[in-house]
């Protein structure tokens, strides 16, 4: 028996020599790598002779079961084509817990063990079998093959030097087995960190993945060296970029550098490969049957990854989201339904969705009142937020508002149906929104049945209901990310502080919900200085510091977008789609405002509130939760006084007349406040009557509770049998022409005329029409065509054509009525030929002249740096947010 | 204590927001309307002169007069895309003459200072063995309904409908004919196709043959069209008058008509019964002694789409007597009168309030019959000008109620150094509402033409941008 010691600090050298049981014990520099270092054992070997000796490797680290060795050997005697032979491995010191059971590389140089994550063994793999490498970790090496094959290589000082070993003992045509009869126990101390590294200068990670590139294009056949060179220059950026998103900037640096440092040098590669020429004696079929397909990798990285979302579905399940563990001895279906409150009250929601919305199921565009109909497809998205120049109106140069990216995102996720995204927001919306709300009363409430109340409460809050008939985007998208931002902002107020992820995760959430309806920033600025107020006054400056930067990542994550904004204020106070000029007919008063009424069409009755309003006060009355119950009603306070600001600032739309704002964000918040104030109360609320002695308290509760609970009760039968649609239809996108369309397809376009009060208004439409995103950057520049309008409306004939064309207007459509001598006046514009028209209520003429079709050359030089310091910043906060892979990630040694 | 200020301090706050919110704060945008303004564009289109030996357009406007000028007026071909201009005013003439292109029509477009008011005519004679006399055509704007009367397709009389489409798309037009015997129903009368930019001319006696008094209306179903008759007179075979029928008034149950031309010749006042139930006719004389109502010719009743002719010669002797018609319903009505060997004929013509330009035809003696159509006349100034718009002289001529009055223009004394008159422009105030024809005589005939009023305002519509995504 050999030792080498490679540079230990303690006296392990003198302790060996002193056992007795060691022949020789060699001591090495500590730089020496583990090849080198079993080379020098070795050579204390008496010169091989005629007999078969083996070599028998064992790390400092690893531990062999007693009789691992007799059934290596046992191994080995009964087969004497066996060249090489392994044990299989468990986790140090007794575990069992499988490491390996033979070993092989796939082509992305991904270690390939065949076994799942923490499988334990129960003697599943213990059938005796060919594989490509076996761990150097009590391997067994015919000493004739060891020395043909020049012992371990030296290019792998540390990593993979067994996988490159058993890959050219099977090149040279000899066998490599796993044995599990043997077992042993390793502790991986290097990769797991336990102990440093000398030689792999404290890049562990680069070493290995150096390592492995390097076995697979010194050993792969030359078409296979060709195409896994290309294929792993690729990956590895790929890798680099996954390992940067999951927080492990190092390892992604490490990364790059190893296939850089691989590829980079060739001519290493080239004499490995020369080295390794000789070697041609093993069936290449079978070597290739050893190793695992070129799919393999990625399954195996899906399967961790679902692990992943297993397990942290798990973790929420065992945080009790969804699952109330109080119902588990409950049996039948309330039982179910007990023990999952969450599952049940989607689905009854949803299918209650599907039936209140029965009249806007169908294959058309879900447009209507503050609604513009979705794009073909979410591409449209995409190109509308990137592009320099928008061919909306009469061109756009405005940076496009921020929901459209968004809105690109959740497109891209459903596959790019732009339709599918707008039917799930809108016609979903009292569901997701209940969902939302459930996970986050989880932050304020135990009970299973205040959360429930909580969820449907807020689901069809009458603004809810309001915002889907009115056709406001905004409002309903932010309905539904409102709970989210109350999760994501509640560790800030954690006592012992909140992590910069949470300030990054409330900061991105938050600009999520700006993106859509900008008013939510105020709230929440007012909101932030408030809890910065009170930091600073307890002398806590990083928790003060860290809702600021909460509360001004969206100046940065909205650029450049969110800076259009904050240079013209008044666009604080509209929100994601069109300006809506119609909805002030409806808008409810102040005093509707408490019972989450805005005023649209499809809103639920104003007294179906009037239970939470009631409730809210009662809440008041419970002194152990005054303070939260206090604080709600000032969220509340601060979202009525919101409400007045926005109705008393009308708003230049810069499009036309001035409008009132839509006040739907700070009502949804005043209502969810007080519905927190109700459920917080109520939360708990038995046993707390229960333990007090009889009083009047206790004849409130119930009538608070029961007025309470009436809110989502009636609100749901309401919502059920009504099916209010307020404004919201399902209709064709362009209602124009169909060869129209295909005629200004090429960026030409169509200027709608039409009657308006005693005047003329007019419209341009290009391409398939204006759709959701279009609003966003329709800008007055279209005003400008007011003159010529003008001039054609009131039989001007000289030159007009010509403005049209310059205009790159192709088509003139007329609105009928028309009204007097409209469509005469027209008629006698030169240059302008009435066409057929297949729409009942347009009149359409064709320009006889030429039209230019390109806006001409746009440099678009500004916006994609604008874009690139977007991409960054978002780039930071995904990082922050994400799951990190420290846990996950770690080298075998 | 300190928490219930607190609780306090929020109720009250969340109170006092829904109290301020609870007014009515919703912007009360007016949609958009519109305003009267000077006509900054006007464009008139002239018939295309056909028979014509010569032919002449004269174009103008009065409200040029002292202004700065700015603006043009030019007169080209009508064509669909807007031909090449053929002849522009410059900028120190007021009025603008062109003698090219007879056989086609023309656009008089205005703009500017000169759009105002803008007036042409396009007078032609003719002198050939088949064809005599002087016509004057007024240039008008496009529309929808014509109506003209005395139509005569009986031997001897050639009568055309001319129909000028100047638009760019294609025009079509019904034709409503009614003669003495009722309505005519020929085949052909609808769905008549005219091609952009183009005039028809269509023989009225292929669908109404041997009717001396017809009533021809033209209703365009589609586009907008430009409309007149064109009647051509032989006495055996000696032509013996050429008139240019200027559109009357559409139907009404109160028409005046403007007086007939002065003279000795035969004199008829045709009426049209334009609807399908009978009309009963209140006649009316507005003769240069006033208001009477003859004895012969008390009431007319007039069947179902029929048209009547009745011989006024004795009744007016040489009188310039206008009419006043009241009907039951609605009818249309004119006089025709022929004068040496040429015809004239007067329609019903709007009330001149405002001013109206008259260019004078070279050689030829400009005459004017005024009537007031109500109890309260109007003063009827007349100021002429030269080409460059020098006011030459100014006459005045009282018009009282009811009551017709006839005005000649008299040129002033020749001075070598005074330019010739150019063009007069009518003035009448807004007091009182009078009509009048104006009638031109030279050696080659008489022609008359009703006068109109230019037009110096127009309705503005507001336009407002107003894209899809503001919603209204």
């Amino acid at each position: 028996m050999i030792a080498v010691d490679t540079g230990s600090s303690d006296r392990s050298p003198q302790l060996l020599a002193d056992s007795g049981l060691v022949d020789h014990v060699v001591t090495m520099p500590r730089e020496t790598g583990f090849g080198a270092a079993v080379q020098a054992g070795i050579d204390h070997l008496p010169p091989a002779g005629a007999a078969i000796e083996w070599i028998w490797l064992l790390h400092d680290d690893c531990s062999p079961a007693p009789g691992a060795l007799e059934a290596l050997l046992a191994a080995v005697d009964a087969d004497v084509e066996i060249a090489v032979t392994g044990p299989k491995i468990r986790a140090w010191p007794r575990g069992q817990r499988l490491l390996e059971v033979g070993v092989s590389i796939a082509g992305t140089g991904r270690r390939v063990t065949n076994l799942d994550a923490g499988e334990y063994d129960q003697g599943q793999h213990d059938e005796p079998r060919d594989v490509l490498a076996v761990s150097t970790a009590g391997a067994l090496i015919r000493r004739e093959v060891w020395d043909r094959l020049g012992g371990l290589d030296r290019r792998f000082p540390l990593f993979r030097d067994d996988v490159d070993f058993g890959w050219r003992a099977a090149k040279a045509g000899f066998r490599v087995t796993v044995t599990p009869a043997a077992v042993i126990f390793h502790a991986e101390a290097a990769s797991r960190g336990v102990r440093p590294i000398a030689n792999t200068h404290r890049r562990p990670h680069r070493a290995d993945r150096q390592a492995a590139l390097t076995a697979v294009l010194a050993n792969a056949s030359v078409p296979a060296m060709v195409v896994g060179g290309v294929r792993l220059a690729v990956e590895s950026v790929l890798r680099a970029v996954g390992f940067a998103v999951g927080k492990l900037p190092g390892v992604a640096y490490d990364e790059i550098i190893a296939v850089a440092a691989v590829i980079g040098r060739p001519d290493r590669i080239f004499r490995a490969r020369r080295a390794r020429s000789p070697l041609r004696d093993g069936d290449r079929e079978h070597i290739r049957s050893l190793r695992p397909s070129w799919s393999a990798p990625y399954r195996e990285s899906l399967d961790a990854l679902l692990v992943r979302l297993v397990e942290s579905v798990g973790e929420l399940r065992r945080r009790g989201y969804g699952v109330d563990r109080s119902a588990a001895d409950r049996s039948g279906w309330r039982g179910a339904v007990g023990r999952h409150p969450l599952l049940t009250m989607l689905t009854v929601l949803t299918v209650c969705s599907f039936l209140a919305n029965r009249g806007l199921w169908g294959s058309q565009l879900l447009q209507g009142g503050g609604l513009l109909p979705a794009p073909d497809g979410a591409g449209r998205w995409w190109t509308l937020y990137a592009e320099p120049h928008h061919d909306v109106g009469a061109g756009s140069d405005q940076p496009t508002g921020a929901y459209v990216a968004v809105l690109a995102v959740v497109g891209a996720v459903l596959l790019g149906k732009a339709w599918l995204v707008m039917d799930v927001l809108m016609l979903l919306a009292v569901p997701l929104a209940a969902f939302g709300a459930f996970v986050a009363s989880g932050r304020l409430v135990t009970s299973r049945s205040a959360r429930t109340f909580m969820a449907v409460s807020y689901g069809l809050l009458p603004a809810v209901t309001g915002a889907v008939g009115a056709g406001r985007v905004g409002t309903v998208a932010t309905t539904i990310g409102l709970p989210w931002l109350v999760l994501a902002g509640a560790p800030l107020l954690r006592a012992t502080g909140p992590r910069w992820r949470n300030v990054a995760m409330a900061g991105f959430v938050l600009s999520v919900l700006v993106a859509f309806t900008p008013v939510i920033w105020l709230l929440a600025g007012a909101g932030a200085a408030v809890l910065v107020g009170r930091a600073l006054l307890g002398r806590d400056p990083r928790r003060a510091a860290q809702v600021m930067v909460a509360v001004l990542v969206p100046a940065l994550a909205l650029l450049p977008w969110a800076w259009e904004v904050l240079g013209h204020p008044h666009l604080f106070l509209l929100e994601a789609g069109p300006v809506d000029v119609a909805h002030q007919q409806h808008s409810a008063p102040g005093w509707y405002w408490p019972f989450g009424r805005v005023g649209a069409p499809g809103s639920a009755p104003t007294w179906f509130g009037i239970g939470t309003v009631l409730a809210g006060l009662a809440a008041l009355l419970r002194a152990d939760r005054r303070n939260r119950v206090t604080a709600c009603w000032w969220v509340a306070a601060t979202g009525l006084l919101g409400s007045v600001v926005m109705l008393r600032s009308p708003v230049d739309s810069g499009l036309g007349p001035d409008v009132v704002a839509w006040v739907g964000v700070p009502v949804v918040v005043t209502a969810a406040a007080l519905i927190a104030a109700v459920g917080i109360a109520a939360d708990g609320l038995a046993g707390s009557v229960a333990g007090a002695s009889f009083g009047w308290r206790q004849l409130v509760s119930p009538i608070a509770i029961g007025l309470a609970v009436l809110t989502p009760v009636l609100g749901l039968g309401w919502w059920v049998v009504t099916a209010p649609h307020g404004t919201l239809s399902r209709a064709p996108a362009l209602d124009v022409p169909a060869y129209i369309q295909q005629a200004i397809s090429d960026h030409t376009r169509v200027l709608v005329v039409g009657r308006e009060g005693r005047g003329i208004g007019y419209d341009l439409v290009s391409g398939d029409g204006d759709r959701l995103g279009d609003d966003s950057v329709q800008t007055s520049s279209g005003s400008r065509l007011e003159p010529l309008v003008t001039d054609l409306v009131t039989g001007e004939r000289t030159g007009v054509a010509k403005r049209l064309a310059r205009s790159r207007i192709r088509y003139v459509a007329v609105e009928r009525p028309a009204g007097p001598g409209l469509l005469s006046t027209v008629d006698q514009v030169p240059g302008l030929a009435r066409t057929g028209s297949d729409v009942p209520h347009l009149e359409i003429w064709q320009l006889s002249v030429p039209v230019p079709a390109s806006p001409g050359p746009i440099d678009g030089t500004a916006r994609a740096h604008r874009l690139a310091a977007q991409g960054a910043v978002l780039a930071v906060l995904v990082v922050m947010i994400g799951p990190g892979l420290r846990r996950r990630h770690g080298a075998r040694s | 204590m300190r928490r219930g200020i607190v609780i306090l301090a929020a109720l009250v706050v969340s109170v006092l927001a829904v109290v301020a919110g609870s007014g009515d704060h919703r912007v009360v945008t007016s949609p958009p309307g519109s305003k009267t303004g000077p006509v900054h564009h006007g464009v008139l289109t002239c018939p295309p002169a056909v028979w014509a030996d010569t032919a002449r357009v004269l174009a103008g406007s009065p409200s040029s007069v002292g202004r700065s000028g700015a603006g043009s007026l030019t007169i080209a071909p009508t064509a669909s895309s807007g031909a090449r201009v053929s002849a522009r005013l410059t900028s120190a003439q007021q009025m603008l003459g062109y003698p090219r292109h007879p056989n086609v029509p023309l656009d008089v477009v205005a703009t500017g200072d000169r759009a105002p008011g803008v007036a042409a005519l396009r007078w032609w004679t003719a002198a050939s063995k088949t064809r005599r006399g002087l016509t004057v055509a007024p240039c008008g704007a496009p529309g929808r309904h014509w109506w003209f009367q005395p139509v005569d397709t009986s031997v001897g009389t050639t009568s055309r409908l001319v129909v000028t489409n100047p638009a760019s798309t294609v025009a079509v037009v019904d034709l409503r004919l009614f003669g003495p015997n009722g309505p005519v129903d020929a085949v052909g009368r609808r769905g008549i196709a005219i091609a952009p930019g183009t005039t028809r001319q269509l023989s009225l006696a292929t669908f109404a043959p041997g009717v001396d008094a017809l009533t021809v209306g033209v209703v365009a179903t589609s586009g907008l069209v430009v409309a007149g008759v064109e009647t051509s007179v032989r006495n055996g075979l000696t032509p013996s008058g050429l008139e240019w029928l200027a559109p009357t008034s559409e139907p009404a149950t109160d028409v005046v008509v403007n007086p007939v031309v002065r003279g000795r010749g035969q004199r008829h006042l045709v009426i049209a019964n334009a609807t399908s139930e009978s009309a009963v006719v209140q006649v009316e004389v507005l003769g240069s002694d006033g208001p009477f109502q003859p004895t012969a010719l008390r009431s007319v009743e007039i069947p179902p789409g029929t048209t009547v002719s009745e011989d006024v010669r004795r009744l007016l002797r040489r009188d310039a007597a206008g009419w006043r018609l009241t009907a039951n319903t609605r009818i249309v009505a004119s006089t025709s009168s022929t004068a040496g060997s040429d015809l004239a004929t007067s329609g019903a013509g709007p009330s001149l309030e405002g001013s109206t330009f008259v260019p004078l035809v070279q050689r030829a003696k400009l005459a004017a019959r005024f009537v007031g159509a109500t109890r309260r006349g109007g003063m009827v100034t007349v100021t002429s000008y030269d080409r460059e718009g020098n006011r030459l002289r100014v006459t005045r001529l009282a018009v009282p109620g009811r009551t017709a009055r006839a005005w000649t223009y008299a040129p002033p004394p020749k001075r070598r150094s005074r330019p010739p008159t150019a063009y007069v422009v009518i003035n009448v105030g807004a007091e009182g509402d009078v009509r009048g024809d104006l009638t031109v005589r030279s050696s080659a005939g008489i022609a008359s033409t009703p006068l109109s009023p230019g037009v110096f305002e127009q309705v503005v519509p507001q336009v407002v941008y107003r894209p899809e995504s503001v919603l209204p």
